[in-house]
């Protein structure tokens, strides 16, 4: 067994658990009546001021003067530090949203049929739960869980046994290899840990690999049920205590079953530990955009705020990877889900619901590879949105036994967050209506709308930036949502109609892009939109040269619209899909390695190494290593004594200081070693989100803006080049079961 | 002036003469021949100042047409166009006048003035001047910018009065011509002494002369003296009338008669009254409430029969406020169409309580229908909506040739709408719209306001903050909410001079133009009158002396201060403080006010504040400053520099300027639930929104912030915090 025990829980021992308890040990006491009614009176009280701010109806002057101060008291809040101040700028904000809607509710809705009315009727049904959505997400993002690993006891003997699950079906085998050679590298006692490569396309190559490997190797005749038939499968003819999950691209460090199996000893109902999904490739937003490391990818949102926000409300729900489950809850809800395409947070919901709970440790220990293409990435984002929306129709959270409101709500807003396409779509749209067509479909005055409307929109992007900080930069969610808001509304939509309709779909990883193109079958929405919010703003430009229209309803609808036409030119930014240099993506690294040439031994330092080679940096310059030189290079993990064997490898390129190598074909030993270096240290992942910087909402405009202006430039290059070489445009295929 | 020009058509005079004043003419031939020249010495000349909009300057319109008319009782004995150049005239090469189809052309030269004299005969009681600019060919030009090649127009008007008969039915002829006048001023003759009971009277006929005049009337009152112009005269005194050269009153009466220094001319004497002060009563009351047929040269009055007190809010010209009203339902007329492919502007005025309950930020709404007809040839107009000045709306084109009814829903702003309200729609046709179609087909063209057009003032109540000045001014509020003023005292100095009289009778004059009914109701006091015969109603107090009730009594409670000085005095105590939060208003507004006072002489003042005596009852005091003379009431209307154009305590005039300040507390008046008068006093008092925020905020912050530690600590400890 190769040992090792994380920073975090360096001095563990059998006491551990006790000291814990004694460090966490709750404050509660016996509420007794009068701070029962103290704390009523103080929340009615607060409630009730708070509404009565919202209720009070202003001439414009006093309601931009109110807005003003109301902004200017949330930027001295937000100079505080500490959850009480995050908390009253959420409340601000909440009472400038609730204003804004009680306005819109009272003063700007007609009941009588029109065309305008039922047009404005759809625009403030999309604002409404573009509202709800906020106040769900701050309920999610508003009290962030931060959970140490829970020690393990110091007798081994009494660490429970661990099944490995590591599904796959139509992945190529040199992914699967990295993840199964890293879980079998698992920090954990050899006779508890059983490591499981489940192959649901019955390949002869995974079969004589996992032999080789020396892990177990299941299959079944049939795919019923797609990945959550194949993990249940796995469960009826597996009896480790516990399951460990990794999708097939997913590599876990050594550690982690130590980081995530101490909670599970220390407390019986605990169903669940999930760990962040890491991936060491960029996603098409950072790669297309060449967006820099201190820009959040778009999944950091969800895995550094708001698992960490809802685990406060015991809502942390399962990702279909990087987690560990007990069994004996899983066949307390009848194994994984079948019922949705979302098996993950399905099951999740259904443990929660028979009263097991859940953690969330927020220390990356795994990571895996990103979508390689836009297509890919809504291909995914389709599924996730189909299966939430199943499963809000099949198992609603807000009704059911088991649940308290705080879980039903987390799961609504994790369900609610896929059907933005729609409200999206309407967003975009709406100036439209106006500038084009001339309808009133927001029944108010221009100025009021403002006067209202802004505040609402600036102390929710305030806000969100406090609560989100480095996680999600403002903005963002507009272009993420944007970029799905088409693919996803037709889903969602069937989804609620008819739930069982649908197949399962992969998502493709481990792809490559050889040659930069436009991806215009995946953009032509987005061209479709941007065109029509073009037209509007020519249509505004001619009505203020004629002299028609108010002008104020103009000016705002043609900042609207060129709002629309910033995010939708990032949108197609993104489709422009650059070219991927290497299959397998370079992970950096600074360890110690000892190069071995013809010449002598040399010590130097690894800078990033990957499956296929490594870039060393020399202490002192060698003085011409030529290309193709067979050496050798021994690497040693920066935290362990013991590094690897001498692996051969051929030089690419000597540049002075950099010297850059490719690996010789690697004996099975050797590329395990190898894997243990890259991807199994503990520490692989701790300094990934080091270079996230907090968000500076006007700058992140900014930047989107340039982002459009160069991606509308890249556009049009690629697909007049497309067009002149007469190359289509081709995007990755979408692999699919069902 | 370029002879020759002329063309022979249409030299005959066109007089357009009423129907009553042709009739009347008709039966007294011979003393109309009499004294054609009778009063022919006096000349009198009438100028007006025309300039183009600079919407018809920017838009290249071709023709200016500018519609004047003669009084009925004077008659034209010449005109004169006078056009002065602009130092470039662009392809401007020549002008042509025309007047009443009379066209002159006249040569351009830059910088250059020419005059266009006017034949009489050409002049009837209504007439159109137009101008419209010629190239070198002669062709009408209608390029944009044009209008710039002139630098004024000035039409001069010579007319010498024509002599009346003695004819009650004439009224309000001579005194107004409702076609031509834009202002007038009747003259009241009241015996002396101008007790209240007279004061009242005299009001009574201001406000039954001012109910059929839709133009602003100043009355000015004469205590037993007859003025050198036409006037009405109460007599309650046999003696008075002998004194007065006047014929003896067999009873009360209506007698229209000669002035003695001008006889047999338009200038003409109104007597109305009787032997004793209840004949004159009887007379002016039943003159008042309409009950008796008033022609001839005198009629005899009987007691009108007595009439209810009038409800709150039950004005004739007011829209009844709380349910939707049709266009068509509207008392000032709200069906207007225009027939002809020239541009003009439709307008629909209605007048609404100037308290309506609209809370701020809030709109009212108006579904518009309109319908255009065009026939083949001529261009859609644009219409433009305008609201009291402030643009509304532009109607969609028409989308095909069909006369059918469309539909607009308008939002009108609160702060956009007061007591009297003119929604205009403008009908702009394109510049070659009346040229491309022929003149017959353009006539037909046709747009029209629908008499379904609702205005919807359904779940409005009222309630208002007072005092307002600017409400009083022009809505006559609170005083107007009672049509016939039961609810209002009029409380005069004691010895009350001619133009406090005036400024009275000028100001119950135009509530009743506002009302559309005669304030029988008001009572009339003097300053010392007992608290009750004050309390319990809204007070106007006119030209009170600074030592004499109530502006003495109630030195404390004015924005002003004017028994010795001219000291702005803002509410002290903690209603200062509360007053500090409806924002800085009031301190920049009582710094305004001391600079005013500071720098002006002559000071008119109108103010007002909460009557001591019932509460939610007002007091307004229109009176002048210590040193300064009352200025007739019509002054104080008009544009006024102010901070906000509501809730303002304080109007002050000097030197022809206006302005409004709010210095002392306001109070309420209307009916709100509790709880929306909780947000109505923070609607005003918008910065202790800021307290009540940062309590709910802190309050409900603490309280979250400690449950949800509480909550994490739990999930954080042995079992998760759950079951």
């Amino acid at each position: 067994v190769n040992t090792y025990a994380p920073p975090a829980i360096a001095d563990a021992t059998h006491d551990a658990p006790r000291t814990a308890a004694r460090r966490h040990r709750p404050t509660r006491r016996a509420p007794g009546l009068a701070r029962g009614a103290a704390s009523a009176g103080a929340a009615v009280l607060g409630t009730g001021a708070l509404a009565i701010v919202v209720v009070t109806p202003l001439d414009l002057r006093s309601q931009a003067a109110l807005a003003g101060a109301m902004f200017a008291l949330s930027l001295a809040v937000g100079r505080l530090r500490g959850p009480a101040a995050r908390l009253m700028l959420v409340l601000l904000s909440v009472t400038a949203t609730s204003r804004y809607v009680w306005w819109r509710i009272t003063q700007t809705l007609s009941l009588e049929w029109s065309v305008d009315a039922a047009l404005g009727f759809v625009l403030f049904a999309a604002e409404l739960y573009s509202c709800a959505m906020l106040a769900l997400a701050y309920g999610q993002s508003i009290a962030t869980l931060s959970r140490a690993p829970a020690p393990l006891p110091g007798d081994r003997s009494r660490w429970p046994t661990v099944d490995v699950f590591i599904p796959t079906y139509n992945e190529p085998l040199e992914i699967v290899r990295i993840t199964v050679l890293a879980a079998a590298a698992l920090d954990w006692p050899r006779d508890r840990l059983r490591v499981f490569l489940l192959d649901d396309g019955r390949r002869p190559a995974f079969r004589s690999f996992a032999a080789e490997a020396g892990v177990g190797y299941l299959t079944r005749k049939d795919n019923a049920h797609a990945k959550a038939g194949n993990l249940n499968h796995a469960l009826s003819v597996t009896n480790g205590e516990y399951v460990a999950v990794f999708d097939c691209d997913h590599v876990p460090t050594r550690s982690f079953l130590q980081v995530t199996m101490g909670g599970f000893l220390r407390d019986p109902r605990l169903a669940l530990v999930q760990t962040p999904h890491h991936f060491y490739s960029p996603d098409p937003f950072t790669r297309n955009l060449r967006l820099p490391s201190s820009v959040p990818p778009e999944n950091e949102l969800f895995y550094g705020v708001i698992q960490r926000g809802i685990d406060t409300w015991n809502a942390t729900f399962f990702c279909g990877s990087c987690a560990v489950l007990r069994r004996n809850a899983l066949e307390d809800v009848g194994g994984i889900a079948v019922e949705t395409v979302t098996e993950d947070a399905h099951t999740a919901l259904k443990m929660h619901r028979r009263g097991w709970r859940s953690a969330y440790v927020d220390i990356p220990q795994a990571a895996g590879l990103s979508t390689e293409s836009l297509s890919a990435h809504v291909g995914q984002r389709i599924r996730w949105a189909r299966g939430m929306a199943q499963m809000f129709r099949i198992d609603n959270p807000l009704i059911g036994p088991g649940l308290r409101l705080s879980q039903r709500l987390s799961y609504l807003a994790a369900m609610l967050h896929f059907f933005s396409g729609v409200p999206r779509l309407v967003f975009l749209i709406a100036p439209i209506a106006y500038l084009l067509f001339g309808r009133h479909i927001f029944n108010a005055l221009p100025l009021a709308a403002l006067a209202y409307g802004f505040p609402h929109l600036l102390h929710s992007t305030a806000t969100n930036a406090r609560l989100h900080g480095r996680f999600r930069h403002s903005f963002w969610s507009e272009v993420y949502e944007t970029t799905l808001a088409w693919y996803v509304s037709l889903p969602t939509t069937l989804a609620l109609l008819a739930p069982s309709a649908g197949g399962f779909n992969v998502t493709a990883k481990g792809g490559k892009i050889t040659e930069p193109f436009f991806d215009a079958a995946i953009a032509r929405p987005y061209l479709g939109l941007a065109a029509l919010n073009v037209a509007a703003i020519a249509a505004a430009a001619g009505r203020i040269w004629t002299g028609t229209g108010e002008a104020d309803a103009l000016a705002i609808n043609v900042v609207w619209a060129i709002h629309n036409l910033v995010i939708l030119a990032a949108t197609l930014a993104v489709a422009c899909e650059r070219r991927q240099v290497r299959e397998s993506p370079r992970v950096a690294a600074r360890l110690r390695a000892v190069l071995r040439t013809s010449r002598g031994d040399v010590a130097c330092e690894t800078v990033d190494l990957s499956r296929g080679g490594a870039c060393l940096e020399m202490s002192w310059r060698l003085h011409g290593l030529s290309p193709r030189e067979r050496v050798s290079i021994a690497v040693s993990g920066a935290t362990e004594a013991r590094g690897i064997e001498l692996l051969p490898a051929f030089v690419v390129a000597d540049e002075g200081r950099l010297v850059r190598l490719r690996f010789a074909p690697l004996e099975l030993e050797h590329e395990a070693q190898l894997v243990r270096v890259i991807f199994s240290r503990p520490d692989a992942w701790a300094s990934s989100r080091d270079e996230l910087r907090p968000d500076r909402p006007l700058s992140t405009l900014a930047r989107i803006f340039q982002c459009g202006v160069g991606g509308v430039g890249r556009m049009i290059w690629l697909s007049a080049r497309a067009t002149t070489s007469g190359r289509r445009p081709v995007s990755l295929p979408e692999r699919s079961r069902s | 002036v370029t002879p020759g020009c002329r063309s022979g058509r249409g030299r005959q005079p066109r007089f357009r003469i009423t129907a009553v004043l042709a009739g009347v003419l008709a039966s007294w031939p011979a003393l109309a021949q009499d004294h054609e020249d009778a009063p022919g010495a006096t000349v009198s000349t009438r100028v007006m100042k025309i300039e183009p909009s600079s919407d018809r300057r920017s838009a290249g319109v071709p023709v200016l047409e500018v519609p004047f008319a003669i009084r009925a009782d004077e008659e034209p004995t010449g005109a004169r166009v006078e056009l002065e150049f602009a130092g470039h005239l662009a392809s401007v090469a020549a002008a042509e006048v025309v007047v009443n189809d009379e066209p002159t052309i006249v040569r351009a030269v830059a910088g250059s003035k020419a005059t266009v004299a006017v034949d009489p005969e050409v002049l009837g009681a209504r007439n159109l001047l137009a101008v419209r600019w010629l190239d070198d060919a002669g062709r009408a030009l209608a390029d944009r910018g044009a209008w710039d090649a002139l630098a004024s127009l000035r039409l001069e008007i010579d007319t010498r009065p024509s002599a009346l008969p003695n004819d009650l039915a004439l009224l309000p002829l001579p005194f107004i011509d409702a076609g031509v006048d834009t202002g007038a001023t009747v003259g009241i003759v009241i015996p002396p002494p101008a007790t209240p009971e007279r004061a009242r009277l005299a009001a009574l006929v201001a406000s039954w002369i001012a109910l059929d005049a839709p133009i602003p009337v100043t009355f000015t009152a004469h205590v037993g003296e007859i003025p050198d112009g036409r006037a009405v005269v109460l007599v309650d005194d046999e003696e008075q009338a002998a004194r007065l050269g006047m014929a003896p009153l067999g009873g009360p009466l209506a007698r229209m008669a000669d002035h003695p220094a001008h006889p047999g001319s338009n200038v003409k004497l109104l007597v109305v009254g009787g032997r004793t002060g209840e004949e004159l009563r009887v007379a002016v009351e039943s003159l008042a409430g309409r009950s008796e047929r008033v022609v001839g040269p005198e009629v005899r009055l009987r007691p009108s029969p007595p009439k209810g007190a009038a409800p709150p809010y039950s004005a004739p010209r007011w829209l009844p406020s709380g349910r939707p009203v049709r266009f068509r339902d509207f008392p000032l007329g709200g069906t207007p169409a225009h027939d002809g492919a020239t541009s003009a502007t439709l307008p629909v005025r209605f007048r609404v309580a100037p308290d309506l309950a609209i809370w701020p930020a809030e709109a009212v709404v108006v579904d518009l229908g309109w319908s255009e007809r065009l026939p083949a040839g001529v261009a859609a107009p644009r219409l433009d909506v305008e609201l009291n000045g402030h643009f509304l709306a532009t109607l969609p084109p028409p989308s095909g040739p069909d006369e059918a009814t469309r539909w607009v829903r308008l939002r009108m702003p609160r702060e956009n709408i007061r007591g009297y309200n003119e929604l205009l729609v403008h009908v702009s046709y394109p510049d070659a719209s009346g040229s491309r179609a022929g003149s017959r087909t353009a006539a037909s063209a046709r747009v029209a306001v629908s008499g379904d057009s609702v205005l919807h003032l359904e779940g409005l109540g009222h309630f208002a903050t007072l005092p307002d000045v600017a409400l009083f001014a022009f809505d006559g509020y609170p005083f107007t909410r009672i049509p016939d003023l039961g609810e209002t005292a009029i409380v005069l100095p004691r010895s009350p001079s001619n133009s406090e009289l005036s400024a009275t009778l000028t100001l119950v004059a135009q509530f009743a133009q506002i009302t559309g009914r005669a304030g029988s109701g008001a009572a009339f006091v003097t300053a010392g009158a007992r608290d009750d015969a004050l309390a319990g109603k809204d007070l106007l107090v006119i030209g009170a002396a600074a030592d004499e009730p109530p502006i003495s009594r109630w030195q404390a409670r004015w924005p002003l201060e004017v028994t010795a000085g001219r000291r702005v005095q803002g509410p002290t105590g903690s209603r200062r403080w509360l007053e500090l939060t409806a924002g800085l208003g009031q301190v920049i507004d009582r710094r305004r006010a001391e600079i005013v006072l500071e720098h002006a002489r002559e000071v008119g003042i109108v103010m007002g504040t909460e009557s001591p005596l019932t509460p939610h009852r007002c007091v307004v005091a229109v009176k002048s400053a210590p040193g300064s003379s009352l200025p007739s009431f019509r002054e104080f209307l008009g544009y006024a520099e102010s901070r906000s154009l509501t809730g303002n305590d304080l109007l002050l005039l000097s030197g022809g300027r206006r302005w409004m300040f709010r210095i002392g507390s306001p109070f309420t008046r209307g009916q709100l639930e509790p709880f929306d008068q909780v947000r109505w006093f923070l609607a005003d008092h918008w910065l202790l929104l800021l307290p009540v925020l940062l309590l709910g905020v802190a309050v409900l912050g603490g309280e979250a912030s400690r449950a949800i530690g509480h909550r994490m600590r739990e999930r954080l400890a042995i079992g998760g915090g759950e079951r």
